[in-house]
């Protein structure tokens, strides 16, 4: 008899539980989906800031940051948000350590590096632009952009050592 | 006193202007004021048909700024009020067939005889849009509960914003479906308040009736019956100055929905 009205018991309030899932559950539907992807694409509609200019912003300002601390650059989050009429630029971004000294100095150099290279970068491409109706030319070309990979893809211990021996020389 | 000149306009087409369009001027002559609807949607008329006036039409706004008609000849009386006019856009046309001036001049001459001149703008934000809101003072901006629309009438709103000339803008939220907000399965009347951070003039429901009455050439908002109507009319009474409060539109619940409804609180 005990047995019997338990499971009638727990019969009940399983019923119960499901009835409240399913209503639970339409609570954040595709209402709430809606409204954030709106939400989104409204401030950047407004800013006019496409995806790819955030990802160059990202981008840009890891480098910045990354010459005083060690940061997470995976976890970092940099995300347009909205209060009331007014939108504004939130960053997290996850801070592992902060540099020596001797660590920044370093990371200001390899950053102007990498700047030189880009600006290196950007000339030749405007130069073989200018030249790209010769065939010879476009066989260059694929050679310099090997070249140009190539050196993208130094390690940490390269760089370091052509940033000593940079040093050295403005010395 | 001049008349007030207001465009009804959206960014994305379907959502109800032209309907707007008709159920406005025709609930505010029944309201007792002399009004002016205009179509300024030149190749694609519609206000005509809404209206039911299409076999009247002898003339249309091309013909008044072309200098084909007198302006007076190109107002056609509505079947019901006498207070109100229509002026057809021209169906063999393109939007480049009226300039900015042109229009500025028309809604100048109407604001003397009409207490409103209503504007039915086309969908999009090129020539046709910026024809349509530029004899304007107010504009109305028609939504509904969906993305696509919210966003293009964000985009509308940006426009209304830069233009010094229109002075007030409001929202009508239309064809709004309470159970499906009441189930969050639609962004509801807050959500895109909130969202396009502009004022409420208006929530009109779905309702069957819309179409019905367009079938017959006869805004709702003859239908006294009909909940979109009595939207309509509400919204005419807002425009003038009357303080309706907004319609409750949820739908009577059924003795499953109302046990539900006790369970679950809202977030």
């Amino acid at each position: 008899m005990k047995s019997l009205l338990s499971d009638i018991f727990n019969e009940l309030k399983n019923k119960y539980k499901q009835f409240l899932s399913t209503t639970m559950e339409s609570a954040d539907s595709t209402k709430e989906t809606a409204t954030n992807r709106l939400r989104f694409v409204l401030m950047h509609d407004r800013t006019n800031l496409s995806p790819e200019t955030m990802e160059k912003m990202r981008d840009e300002l890891i480098d910045v940051i990354s010459k005083y601390v060690v940061i997470d650059t995976e976890a970092l989050d940099l995300n347009l948000a909205a209060e009331g009429d007014s939108i504004a630029l939130l960053a997290s971004i996850p801070i592992l350590r902060a540099k020596t000294k001797e660590e920044q100095e370093e990371a200001i150099l390899e950053l102007e590096k990498k700047r030189l290279a880009k600006a290196q970068e950007i000339e030749e491409v405007e130069l073989l632009d200018e030249e790209s109706d010769e065939e010879e030319t476009e066989a260059e070309t694929n050679e310099t952009e090997e070249e140009v990979s190539a050196e993208e893809t130094t390690t940490i211990d390269e760089v370091e050592e052509t940033v000593e021996t940079e040093s050295k020389k403005k010395k | 006193m001049e008349g007030r000149v207001i465009v009804v306009t959206s960014g994305k087409g379907g959502v109800g202007k032209t309907t707007t369009s008709a159920n406005i001027g025709t609930a505010l002559a029944k309201l007792g004021h002399k009004v002016a609807l205009i179509d300024t949607d030149i190749g694609l008329r519609n206000l005509d048909l809404l209206m039911g006036l299409e076999n009247r039409i002898v003339y249309t706004l091309v013909d008044v700024v072309e200098g084909n008609c007198k302006l007076k000849q190109a107002l056609v009386k509505d079947k019901k009020n006498p207070n109100l006019v229509l002026l057809a856009a021209a169906q063999t046309r393109d939007k480049s067939a009226v300039s900015v001036e042109q229009m500025q001049d028309v809604c100048k001459e109407l604001k003397k005889k009409y207490d409103f001149i209503i504007l039915d703008s086309p969908a999009g934000i090129e020539q046709g849009f910026q024809n349509a809101i530029a004899g304007a003072s107010e504009a109305i901006v028609v939504a509904t509960p969906e993305m696509s629309s919210v966003r293009d009438a964000d985009r509308i709103i940006g426009l209304l914003e830069a233009k010094e000339e229109v002075k007030s803008y409001k929202l009508i939220l239309n064809r709004v479906r309470s159970n499906m907000i009441e189930s969050n399965d639609m962004m509801s009347v807050e959500d895109v308040v909130d969202i396009l951070s502009i004022n409420l003039l208006g929530i009109i429901p779905e309702d069957t009736a819309v179409i019905t009455s367009t079938n017959k050439g006869e805004p709702v908002v003859h239908d006294e019956k009909a909940k979109s109507g009595q939207a309509y009319m509400n919204i005419a009474r807002r425009i003038i100055g009357e303080d309706v409060p907004f319609m409750d539109l949820s739908e009577p619940k059924n003795w499953l929905q109302k046990i539900k409804s006790l369970f679950v609180t809202k977030k």
